[in-house]
């Protein structure tokens, strides 16, 4: 006779077949996402704990869909690596020397082929509404940083002045200040610092005046109190410390294209096709890395946001 | 004022070692201590070779001035040793500024 005892486990505890089958890459998920679950804060921590300038904190800063997710570029870098000729043309000059650079009072004076020519006091425009960026930089040296800027679309500023339909450029002027500014007693440049872009290159939601880094103020030596940042041109493009704009009529003559045509064309987008004549710009080195091993990118990457503002252009000829 | 030919051999080991220096700490920031070379290792390396070639070479071009100068003939003894860090640091530096990879025809930053 056939004893029937009752199972010891109930039918809802048993696994469906499926679930058995995938046991191995279920559990593996369920660690990867505990594992993942348990970095996300860490690595908010680490850039919280990035230790800064103690610069003056920007709160209310929105968060953009623009921003890239690479990490960023340490802080001791972005502020102690740069290029501002003004206070010099070593890298480690502008962190320095630029302590003196008077940043109160500022003001940003907007003129030209505008309706509503204005000045801006810098209390004003660090009311804008602020969103952080991160953003590449790829310098024509052939290095490069990720950098979480804070600032607003330059277009906003336009909008204000109301450019008029002579308006087809934009000028960005950097600060002179000669007390400061040990740098301009070298003729490097034509001082004060021109740089410009064409008006849709400035109005493209991508084109920013940033007022800060990392949460805080930019330093001094990142071009305080406001300064422009066009992530697809190489960073020499992205004029620092500016104090007046303008919209003009006829192309600028741009600094280092004043400086040394063949080198700088107006345009200046990242491109590894276009060499510069002493360097290739097709690999580039992410900083503080050892070696060039990155694949440099048309448009330094921003190629489905901008490539339309150039299409039909030859890149080579207008470099 | 002569060394003895032991203390000649001795201060010629010291300054050996001396003249590695600077390529020790290099090497040694570039492998475990890349916060010694700063933001872009490669071009720190670059100009610090750069400059250790320019002060050994000055050094060699000093040591007949100062034999002259102090009258101290045996100095003599040194100048090739410095002479050759200064080829030495020259060589590692060109190296970095990628001569070899430019005289194939690539350019590198």
């Amino acid at each position: 006779m056939l004893i029937k005892r009752p199972s010891d486990i109930l039918p809802s505890e048993i696994t469906p077949r499926p679930f058995y089958e995938r046991r191995r890459s279920l559990i593996k998920l369920a660690a990867a996402g505990s594992i993942l679950g348990a970095a996300a804060p860490l690595a908010r921590g680490v850039r919280a704990q990035e230790k800064t300038l103690g610069l003056q904190k920007l709160d209310g800063v929105a968060k953009s869909a623009f921003s890239t997710k690479e990490p960023l570029t340490a802080y001791k870098h972005v502020t102690t690596y740069n290029n501002f000729y003004e206070f010099g043309t070593e890298k480690e000059d502008p962190a320095v020397y630029a302590k003196r650079l008077k940043v109160r009072p500022w003001t940003v004076v907007v003129e030209g082929e505008v309706a509503k020519p204005r000045t801006f006091g810098i209390e004003e425009l660090l009311k804008f509404p602020l969103e952080e960026r991160i953003y590449r930089l790829r310098c024509v040296e052939a290095w490069s940083m990720v950098i979480p800027w804070i600032g607003f679309e330059f277009n906003r500023i336009a909008k204000l002045v109301e450019p008029t339909a002579k308006a087809k450029f934009v000028e960005f002027l950097t600060a002179l200040q000669p007390d400061t500014m040990p740098g301009v007693k070298l003729p490097v440049l034509d001082w004060p610092y021109l740089e410009g872009l064409r008006i849709d290159e400035a109005m493209h939601p991508l084109t920013i005046l940033a007022v800060g880094l990392y949460g805080e103020v930019l330093p001094n030596q990142n071009g305080a109190p406001i300064r422009l940042v066009v992530p697809w041109k190489y960073g020499f493009k992205s004029g620092k410390s500016i104090a007046r704009i303008r919209f003009v009529e006829k192309q600028p003559k741009t600094a280092w294209e004043a400086a040394n045509p063949q080198e700088y064309g107006f345009y200046s987008n990242v491109n590894p096709d276009v060499d510069h004549p002493r360097w290739t710009q097709r690999r580039e080195r992410r900083i503080p890395d050892f070696f060039a091993r990155r694949e440099t990118v048309l448009f330094n990457g921003y190629r489905d946001q901008v490539a339309s503002l150039y299409a039909g252009m030859d890149l080579k000829k207008f470099y | 004022m002569q060394p003895s030919p032991r203390t000649l051999s001795a201060l010629k080991a010291v300054i050996f070692i001396l003249a590695l220096a600077p390529l020790a700490r290099l090497a040694t920031g570039a492998l475990f201590f890349p916060d010694w070379l700063g933001a872009n290792p490669a071009e720190f390396i670059t100009r610090a070779t750069g400059d250790w070639t320019l002060r050994f070479l000055l050094l060699t071009l000093a040591v007949t001035p100062l034999r002259r100068l102090l009258g101290w003939p045996w100095l003599l003894r040194l100048r090739r040793m410095l002479g050759l860090f200064a080829f030495f640091y020259a060589l590692v530096h060109l190296e970095l500024r990628g001569v070899r990879p430019r005289l194939r025809g690539h350019r590198d930053p």
